[in-house]
């Protein structure tokens, strides 16, 4: 059944979140196309405010996408499950796991497909000129120096590269499960329940800072000593292995959250 | 013979109403049952809770001798007193959406209902009425061979002939060995397939008799009675 709520919700979120990996591609290649034609040579000042002006429209569209597919994403976990659409929803025989797991993973998706566009778009933006070139030297130079930093342990190479991939992949994953949760504890709050989603979404993050803070705290005797003690980058796995260990406790945390918020305290008026 | 739906000291409260005071009732197979009574007696609330769609504050509420679950709603087709499909959403796209979670759905028949109300189906929910939408989501309940139908209102928001239709859909397509619950106000309208009625008063089962005994004992139609035993 997970594999055709899945089937569902994609088609349901691809209207909306489609035309802002287009939008962002679109107008990239549109600036491209029109700095290469560069037709307002002949006027210098002209021709630098419209650059300056082109590239800013860009920056605040890529962030305009992101931010209202983060929206759009997230309303959507409240809108089919907690308003007229739940009575649909909430009736399917599949489990409160399933439904969670569904939007979470429909959710994950849309955000790789919008990360992808942003970077076709920066990419088509950027192609083929001296700051493209350079930035792409730079990035490689930076990997390079990095995995020369860890060429001596391999095995500590390959904890510490799967604990980037892990926490790129779980990081996103225990975001959104943050905002459902927060949806789901809203409900509890009856006639404020919007309100009461916001407010509880502050307050998770607050509680789990604090809690990681004191963590910080108690281990932190450990810290300095391991730090003092061994080498640089077995350092940097320890701590990459802490922050792992800090999103996969918030993920776990908040997915039980949303399940007890539909299992158990469903109450659609 | 064993129930449909059982609940036993039922009691389900809002914030500073109780809804449910108590109810306690057996529901056998193949009837078709009136669930009445005023505005604010409970008839809604009850319907909700069997599809599992608010938690119960005490007592038991049991469907096909489970507690409301995914084991349960396999079992249900509830129809609920509002529109409830995505106004994105097509009718040819409700009936794969219906055909990919409910194994007993018959999209035959659902698409031969959809092609014989001329609904176009092809078009989205949001440029189609509140009337021809309502006749959709009908469609799709009646089309799933269930054990149990819960039908909040089915025919309250639209027009003599459209009760017609309704009350006809509701009659040829469930199953002779399922019940089927109509939750109402307009009892002249739905008595004639009526077998048994539930008269609930502020959230506690009155009655629970058939509507045959009704007639014989008090010699008047459920509508009449209704109003009788609801008198203000």
């Amino acid at each position: 059944m997970l594999s055709k709520l899945i089937k569902h919700e994609l088609r349901a979120t691809s209207r909306p979140i489609l035309p802002l990996g287009a939008a962002m591609v679109a107008y990239a290649l549109l600036y491209r196309l029109l700095t290469a034609l560069h037709l307002t040579r002949q006027w210098p000042n002209l021709d630098q405010t419209l650059a300056g002006l082109g590239l800013t429209f860009f920056v605040l569209l890529m962030a305009a996408c992101g931010l209202i597919g983060t929206f759009l994403l997230v309303s959507r976990y409240y809108h089919s499950l907690y308003t007229d659409e739940g009575y649909l929803m909430n009736t399917l025989p599949v489990t409160p796991g399933e439904l969670v797991w569904s939007k979470l993973l429909t959710a994950f998706l849309w955000s790789v497909f919008l990360t992808l566009s942003g970077i076709v778009a920066v990419l088509a933006a950027a192609a083929g000129t001296a700051t493209f070139r350079e930035v792409v030297g730079g990035l490689a130079d930076a990997i390079a120096q990095g995995w020369q930093m860890l060429r001596f342990d391999p095995p500590l190479r390959a904890v510490i590269v799967s604990e980037l991939v892990l926490l790129i992949l779980l990081s996103p994953l225990a975001g959104f499960l943050r905002f459902y949760a927060a949806i789901s504890l809203g409900q509890l709050m009856r006639g404020h329940r919007l309100l009461g989603a916001v407010a509880c979404y502050f307050a998770l993050n607050f509680a789990f800072s604090l809690a990681a803070a004191l963590l910080m705290m108690v281990t932190g005797g450990l810290g300095v000593n391991l730090f003092s003690s061994v080498a640089p980058s077995a350092a940097v796995a320890v701590a990459w292995g802490y922050a792992l260990g800090i999103v996969v406790v918030e993920g776990v945390v908040y997915f039980l959250i949303s399940h007890w918020g539909l299992s158990k305290k469903l109450e659609l008026e | 013979m064993e129930p449909v739906l059982e609940c036993s000291r039922l009691v389900k409260d809002y914030e500073h109403t109780r809804a449910l005071a108590g109810v306690d009732l057996t529901l056998y197979r193949g009837r078709i049952v009136g669930l009445l009574g005023p505005n604010g007696s409970g008839k809604t609330t009850l319907i909700k809770l069997a599809a599992g769609l608010l938690q119960p504050t005490a007592g038991e509420i049991l469907v096909a001798g489970r507690a409301p679950g995914r084991e349960t709603k396999a079992l249900v087709s509830y129809l609920p007193e509002r529109t409830y499909l995505p106004d994105w959403m097509s009718a040819s796209q409700a009936v794969e959406f219906f055909s990919d979670f409910y194994a007993d759905f018959d999209a035959a028949a659902a698409m031969d209902m959809l092609g014989r109300l001329a609904i176009p189906l092809e078009s989205r929910f949001k440029a189609l009425s509140k009337g021809t939408r309502e006749k959709i989501q009908l469609i799709l309940v009646m089309s799933r061979r269930a054990q149990l139908y819960l039908l909040d209102e089915p025919i309250g928001g639209v027009d003599p002939a459209a009760r017609d239709y309704i009350l006809q859909t509701i009659l040829s397509n469930y199953r002779e060995d399922a019940t089927v619950v109509i939750s109402t106000h307009l009892i002249a309208d739905v008595e004639q397939v009526l077998d048994q009625v539930i008269f609930l008063r502020s959230g506690t089962v009155q009655l629970c008799t058939s509507v045959d005994e009704i007639r014989a004992e008090h010699g008047c139609s459920v509508d009449a009675f209704f109003r009788e035993v609801y008198k203000c």
